[in-house]
């Protein structure tokens, strides 16, 4: 418990207005974008590296937990409070300090949103290509800590690929500037790296620096159905293999397409066993071209249709399928489980039937759309929570569905990271030595363990409440 | 979240619809005891419906906010602003009260002449005594005092709904509207007795108040014998289009499918029945100028309005349209928000205008008198210099360039 005398500490670093213990401010908080709650004791609004390294501080010598958010749209929990404490929130550093358009580099400040950094950047005809499908609210921070991927990882790669370097907070309340402002650097260990990713359990990161691109000068999309998913898969294949790079290759089965269909009556046809939306991007010339030979190599690989944009809105209009696939689910069932398995491209039609397979023997209904071009896979299950019994066949499906992931020579989550959702599954993929060094790693950077406790480690007390949480059933 | 002009400027999960709803839920499971704090969250949300056009699970949390609003307000406001629209409000009809030690002589001189029920009302006590503030001169006539219960022209028969703004503040504006249905080929019936379209009330918890005004309204129209229903104003349209037939629609089916089907915004209307060598020979172009259009969000969110407006514009000869890079902003109006949040609301006022600013354009027009009011004041505030005015002064050829 935080006694007054530690929000008084608090209110001194950052200001009263700044520290809440509200009620209100409480409850709002306690979750994130999964259906877990979890209060906290305290919520700062943090301003500067300053501010932050005086907290940290603090929660050292008191002690009490720190918990960074950026705009709590994470998918496995990362931001929840789960053994209360302090959450620090970023949202409001949310400045872009420079561009600059020389170099491509830009830096910024955690708290900045992905889609309006890309909205700045564009403005001055440069590109920041990571473009998680959150990016109209997710922060840089939190793409950072979680490692975000998005459609157009298939060229461009994901969040890690484009930090440069950092300035953040150790757990110790030690500031540290890692990486390089270049586009290259060797000098010591990759202390960048080791901070993206990790979930805010090692640091707070206060500065982000960032690679930027030039904008392609023009951009299409293409949109084929076919009779059977694993002739979309194959002609995905076909197209990587024939030496073009598409910047998205995203991928919807049957009953995707149906549930779609059902909901926006667009015309996809009902029966077809999947769906690929694909989108080239480069110089004008170039893009037409890739654009064509795709649509030729699809219509062989026994397309039943290939729809080709030809402008920004009809462009639009073919991701329209895409992006309705979320909506459209809670309309077969009032509850989504969701997982973001990734498995090798080529293994995509295995994964499917093994999913179909386990669908059946399990009752469930099972919908799968995702990025095909890089194997990441959103697995969605559709329940009624209120049935226990199909809250049981849905533990034991995804436990399944893992296994038959790893199996295939997959990892458990692509994008949406571990924080509490899958840290019971962790020891699946990691062995025993890897989570070791893990843990070192924590302790030599969070000796007090005051960063985010509770995820990605944890005891098997810990492990079996989480599971209690994951797979109650609604009264 | 990403739309919520709230959260943009403050960055707080209770700004937003997500902070919001829980919160709501959590009062309503009563884990949450009531607090000035949940009220004051509650008022703070422009009902601006931002974010219900862009859920994907058609979650409406605006039409929740407003429930709750209305949940509170029979448990009794508390704050000074709530209970002003109250006193207000509640004088429906009635001569307006005078409000404890805010009344003043400017306040009294304003308030003679508006309503009690006005949306109006609740602004300019207020503005009258604050100095920070634009306060567009109060017309000497208002419109309706002129032009009421005539029909004008000939065709067919459109009634003008005229709203608050319209008639006390820009009656210039509705004389444009009149002027542009006339040259359309309508007769224009103008009800005398038409009253508040009821926004302010309802966006303040006052069903009931809402309620009386939407029977009354109703039935001067339909006794009006007009064909079809006109606004100018955003913000009344939505009112009389949606709201009506929602609320009306058990006591009154006839009424609440008539408004339903024949109720239009002003621009949707002319547009959407008349072909462009018609529109072209009615509009008139102010010449050579950059106009911006600034989206109402009573528009653009709760009644999908965007490309009608924009091609309106396009038969001008001589006017470009300037179409600023980043996405739709609300002016930050949002009626009563305005007052309860003053400062918030400049904010996002400031965020609008500067898009246009930025964007080249020399004038800005829009099709809401509700932002029309703030972007004006946006203007004034933050020397933008643009010329603000609604998109019919621009189509009939009366803003000056
Ligand atoms: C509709 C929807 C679609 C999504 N689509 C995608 C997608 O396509 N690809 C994808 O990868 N993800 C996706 N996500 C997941 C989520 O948006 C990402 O994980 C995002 O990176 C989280 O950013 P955030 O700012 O919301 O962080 P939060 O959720 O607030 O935090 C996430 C984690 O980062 C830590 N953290 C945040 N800021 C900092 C900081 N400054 N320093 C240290 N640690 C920090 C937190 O402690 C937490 O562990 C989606 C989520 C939603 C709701
Ligand atoms: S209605 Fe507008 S201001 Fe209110 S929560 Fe929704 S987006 Fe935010």
């Amino acid at each position: 418990m935080l006694v007054r005398e530690t929000i008084r500490k608090l209110s001194a670093i950052v200001g009263r207005e700044r520290c809440r213990t509200d009620r209100e401010d409480l409850i709002c908080y306690g979750y994130d974008a999964t259906d877990l709650h979890y209060s906290p004791e305290a919520v700062v609004f943090a301003e500067d590296v300053k501010e932050i390294a005086a907290i940290v501080r603090l929660a050292n010598e008191t002690p009490f937990y720190l918990i960074p958010r950026g705009a709590g749209s994470g998918m496995s929990g990362g931001s929840l409070p789960v053994r209360g404490g302090v959450v620090v929130a970023l949202s409001q550093m949310n400045g872009i300090l420079s561009i600059d358009t020389e170099n491509l580099v830009a830096v910024v400040e955690p708290g900045v949103v992905t889609g309006h950094l890309q909205a700045e950047v564009a403005n001055l005809g440069l590109f920041y290509p990571p473009d998680p499908a959150s990016l109209g609210f997710c922060t840089i921070g939190g793409n950072v800590a979680e490692c975000a991927g998005g459609a157009r990882a298939l060229k461009y790669g994901v969040t890690k690929d484009y930090v440069l370097g950092l300035e953040a907070v150790l757990g110790t309340g030690e500031l540290v500037r890692t990486g390089v402002q270049t586009a290259k650097g060797v000098v010591g260990y990759d202390l960048t790296k080791l901070l993206v990713g990790s979930e805010g359990t090692l640091a707070i990161i206060t500065k982000v620096v960032l690679k930027l691109l030039p904008q392609p000068e023009s951009r299409r999309t293409l949109m084929a159905v076919f009779e059977q998913l694993g002739e979309a898969i194959t002609a995905v294949t076909r197209i990587i293999g024939s030496g073009l790079l598409p910047c998205a290759l995203e991928f919807m089965d049957q009953r995707s397409i149906r549930c779609v269909e059902d909901y926006l009556n667009i015309g996809l046809p009902r029966g077809a066993g999947g769906l690929l939306l694909i989108e080239v991007d480069g110089v004008t010339e170039g893009v037409t071209r890739h654009a064509e030979e795709i649509r030729e190599l699809c219509l062989r690989e026994r397309a039943q249709r290939v729809d080709t944009a030809g402008s920004e809105a009809e462009a639009d209009e073919l991701w329209q399928a895409r992006r309705a696939v979320s909506p459209a689910l809670f309309r077969l069932n009032p509850d989504k489980v969701s997982e973001d398995i990734t498995v090798p491209r080529n293994r995509i039609p295995d994964i499917v039937a093994t999913l179909e397979e386990i669908g059946q023997r399990q009752r469930l209904g099972i919908l799968c759309f995702g990025h095909a071009g890089d194997g990441n896979i959103h697995v969605n299950i559709m329940i009624d929570r209120s049935d226990s019994d199909e809250v049981a066949r849905t533990k034991q499906a995804v436990k399944e569905i893992f296994e038959a992931t790893l199996e295939l020579g997959g990892t458990l989550s692509g994008e949406h990271g571990i924080g509490i959702t899958k840290t019971p599954y962790l020891g699946m993929e990691i062995d025993e030595i890897g989570l070791d060094a893990m843990r070192r790693i924590k302790t030599a950077l969070d000796p007090k363990g005051i960063l985010n406790p509770g995820k990605i480690f944890l005891d098997s007390n810990e492990r079996a409440a989480v599971m209690g949480k994951l797979w109650k059933t609604r009264r | 979240m990403s739309v919520c002009p709230t959260y943009r400027e403050t960055g707080e999960e209770g700004m937003v619809a997500r902070g919001k709803l829980t919160l709501i839920e959590a009062f309503q499971g009563e884990e949450l005891p009531l607090s000035r704090k949940f009220r004051k969250l509650v008022e703070t949300c422009l009902l601006c419906g931002a974010c219900a056009r862009h859920c994907a699970n058609g979650v409406r949390p605006d039409n929740l906010i407003q429930w709750q609003r209305s949940q509170l307000r029979e448990r009794g406001p508390t704050s000074w602003t709530a209970r002003l629209a109250t006193n207000t409000l509640e004088a429906a009809g009635q001569w307006p009260r005078l409000m404890g030690p805010a009344a003043s002589l400017a306040q009294a001189l304003i308030c003679k002449k508006i309503p009690a029920e006005s949306g109006l009302h609740l602004r300019f006590p207020l503005a009258v005594l604050s100095q920070r503030r634009y306060v567009p001169r109060l017309s000497h006539s208002p419109f309706l005092t002129k032009v009421s219960d005539r029909a004008l022209g000939h065709g067919p028969k459109v009634g003008l709904f005229v709203g608050c703004v319209g008639n006390y503040l820009f009656p210039q504006i509705s004389e444009a509207i009149l002027e542009l249905l006339g040259r359309c080929g309508y007769q224009v019936i103008v009800p005398g007795d038409q009253r508040c379209c009821g926004m302010p009330a309802w966006a303040s918890g006052d069903v009931e108040t809402a309620t009386a005004l939407a029977e009354h309204n109703s039935r001067v129209f339909l006794e009006s014998g007009c064909q079809w229903v006109v606004s100018g104003c955003g913000t009344c349209s939505t009112q009389l289009r949606t709201r009506i037939p929602e609320l009306l629609g058990g006591a009154a089916p006839g009424a609440a499918r008539f408004f339903l089907q024949q109720s239009v915004d002003l621009v949707a209307f002319i547009v959407g029945q008349l072909s462009p060598v018609v529109l072209r020979r009615a509009l008139k172009s102010p010449g050579k100028v950059t106009v911006g259009y600034h989206d109402p969000c009573h528009l653009l969110h709760h009644q999908s309005i965007f490309e009608e407006p924009r091609r309106l514009l396009s038969l001008l000869p001589g006017v470009s349209v300037a179409d600023p890079s980043d996405t739709h902003q609300c002016c930050g109006h949002g009626g009563l928000f305005n007052i309860r949040n003053y400062r918030l609301s400049s904010q996002i006022g400031l965020r609008s205008i500067s898009r246009f600013d930025k964007s080249g354009s020399d004038v800005l027009a829009t099709a809401c008198m509700g932002c029309l009011m703030q972007l004006q004041e946006s203007n004034w505030r933050h020397n933008a210099g643009l010329t603000v005015c609604h998109l019919v002064e621009v189509v009939t050829g009366r803003v000056a360039t």
